[in-house]
């Protein structure tokens, strides 16, 4: 990218991206629960 | 915009300005370009999506099929719906989170920004695909946006590209919603606790875990009707052995939370906007923050009171009646702590402040409306008639989209330096105002009459009252003009130099401390947060005044 946002140092960045990381299996899990609940309903 | 931040002895080569011409737009990672760039995405859609309003108020303009045939008008609601909740109102929420989310916390950027601009430029490829439909052989969508089977699996060709639209939002909205809470949870300035932050952030942070929450479902809601389609399953489908009915109850697992997304952050801007023009700090900050998570909580156990003449058990309609009631009770906690901040205030009245009044008054009417529609026995008469097209119109138009309005009449002297042209700013309020409720509350009354959403054509006994419902619509629509003259004025128009730094006497908040226009990167060094929520040492970009 030629115009960075203002640097993250590399702790930051490590933190941002484990959290994020637990955000989207928490979205993958909401998906998982819904489709085991869908298919138990059939 | 030139970096204007000082370079105190520190190597800043690699924080030069945004690059020329077209490509700072397609590469930025900059938490206000993106936020520009959603904001005038946003910006076209509820253009496109105004347009497709006037052409089902034309044709209701009269009895019988004067314009459109049945079908296309059935292709306008399902696509103006679509349009104007993912392709207006989202996205100007995700813009005005993106420019405002890090200046009010202290944070540079927000967290993961090439996830941003990913996020954003997806938007324009889901919208092309799903408004390329218009334009395919058979015609767009016309199952309403709710896409209830049997009825949507009828959709020829543009099934396919609909299903493929709405996974192509729901990633950009997760991804917009992770950036929004990781952001706010871990690059706070020093001293900004959770409970020292503005309220536009908190309902920000509440509404991007309903995201999180519910547009997974969505997606396997809306992938499972593509298989039912095409690979020969059934999930929904009755002759398989499956149940349509259940398609209703996921896809209401995600649309209603989705209510409450559409509107979290309209709570929280009126809630800033508000305290600075009455010159009172917000009446009942905790109790705010614990009334938005209240209200985030219970939109996942009301689902069911958008199916009430589905023929569900007793019980679960008592307790879908009953839950959605609960909900008046933060929300009333919330228009009680707007009406207590104005008490006794010193008011004025500039332009946010009265479309976050209009908000206050409008909404609220639209709740009660939605109160009504909550007590089941009553809704079999209402379901599916003009009185839900009434009650869910007054709580988004003068509700979530009168608070965005609010919101940049309040952020834009930030934004570009300059001043908006007061008189024009009141002249769009009171025309929007007026003209609003002169198209959405006659269809209360065409409602409890007995006219039916969705149709083309109606009895000639509603004809009067649609009569001035299509008026008013013409007139709001037309209205917005005056708005987009104002915010071009003021994006192009030359710097007066008029505008300081803290811009409304009222205010409060980091925001408030960077120069006017706000500088490309802001808060490189965090400020430091005092006790009463006001920086005690500003961030290098900040300017002492």
């Amino acid at each position: 990218m030629t115009q960075p946002a203002p640097q993250q140092d590399r702790e930051q960045a490590r933190r941002n991206l484990r959290l994020a990381l637990i955000h989207v299996v928490l979205a993958l899990g909401f998906l998982a629960g819904f489709v085991w609940i869908t298919v138990a309903q059939r | 915009m030139a970096h204007a931040h000082a370079h105190d002895g520190h190597d800043h080569d690699h924080h030069h300005g945004p690059d020329k011409g077209i490509m700072r737009w397609i590469k930025t990672t900059n938490h206000k370009d993106l936020g520009t760039l959603y904001l005038c995405f946003s910006f076209i859609m509820f253009f496109i999506g105004g347009l497709m309003s006037l052409v089902i108020r034309a044709e209701l303009f009269q009895p019988g099929l004067q314009f459109v045939d049945p079908e296309f008008f059935n292709s306008m609601t399902t696509m103006h719906a679509l349009v104007m909740i993912f392709g207006g109102v989202m996205p100007a929420f995700t813009g005005l989170a993106n420019w405002m989310v890090p200046m009010m916390i202290g944070a540079g950027d927000l967290a993961l920004p090439r996830v941003n601009n990913w996020g954003f430029w997806i938007l324009p490829f889901g919208f092309a695909m799903l408004l390329s439909t218009l334009f395919m052989p058979g015609g767009a969508p016309a199952g309403g946006w709710t896409m209830y089977p049997p009825l949507v699996l009828q959709t020829g060709n543009a099934f396919p590209m609909l299903i493929f639209a709405v996974h192509l939002l729901g990633i950009s909205s997760i991804t917009g919603a992770i950036n929004v809470v990781v952001t706010i949870l871990n690059m706070r300035a020093p001293g900004m606790t959770l409970l020292k932050m503005p309220l536009f952030v908190w309902t920000w942070l509440i509404t991007a875990y309903l995201l999180i929450a519910t547009m997974p479902v969505l997606a396997g809601a809306v992938t499972m009707l593509l298989t039912d389609k095409y690979f020969g399953t059934s999930f929904f489908t009755a002759s398989g052995g499956g149940d349509p009915v259940l398609f209703q109850h996921i896809f209401w697992f995600f649309g209603h939370p989705e209510v409450y997304i559409l509107i979290l952050p309209a709570f929280g801007i009126v809630s800033t906007i508000i305290p600075t023009f009455a010159r009172k700090p917000l009446f009942g900050y905790a109790s705010m923050v614990y009334a938005t998570a209240s209200i985030g909580f219970l939109s996942f156990i009301v689902w069911a009171h958008h199916m009430f003449t589905v023929g569900m058990p007793l019980a679960a309609e008592l307790f879908f009646m009953f839950s959605t009631m609960l909900i008046a009770v933060p929300t009333g906690v919330k228009v009680f702590n707007w009406v207590a901040t104005m008490w006794r205030g010193s008011m004025t009245f500039e332009t946010p402040m009265l479309f976050a009044l209009g908000f206050v008054f409008l909404f609220t009417l639209g709740g009660f409306s939605g109160l009504m529609l909550a007590i089941t026995p009553v809704d079999f008469q209402y379901h599916d008639t003009y009185f839900v097209v009434a009650h869910f119109h007054y709580v988004l138009v003068p509700g979530a989209v009168f608070s965005i309005i609010a919101a940049i009449y309040y952020w834009i002297p930030k934004w570009t330096g300059r001043m908006y042209n007061e008189k024009l700013g009141k002249l769009h309020f009171w025309l929007s105002a007026i003209f609003i409720n002169v198209t959405f509350f006659p269809q209360h009354f065409l409602g409890l009459a007995g006219m039916q959403r969705r149709v083309p054509d109606y009895n000639v006994m509603f004809t009067d009252f649609n009569v001035v419902s299509s008026i008013g619509a013409f007139a709001f629509f037309f209205s917005q003009f005056i708005f987009i003259g104002n915010m071009l004025v003021c994006m192009f128009g030359k710097r007066d130099g008029k505008v300081s730094d803290r811009v409304w006497e009222g205010t409060h908040g980091l925001e408030w401390t960077v120069p006017s226009p706000a500088p490309y990167h802001t808060f490189e060094d965090p400020p430091q947060v005092g006790e009463n929520g006001e920086p005690v040492s500003a961030g290098q970009t900040a300017k002492a005044h």
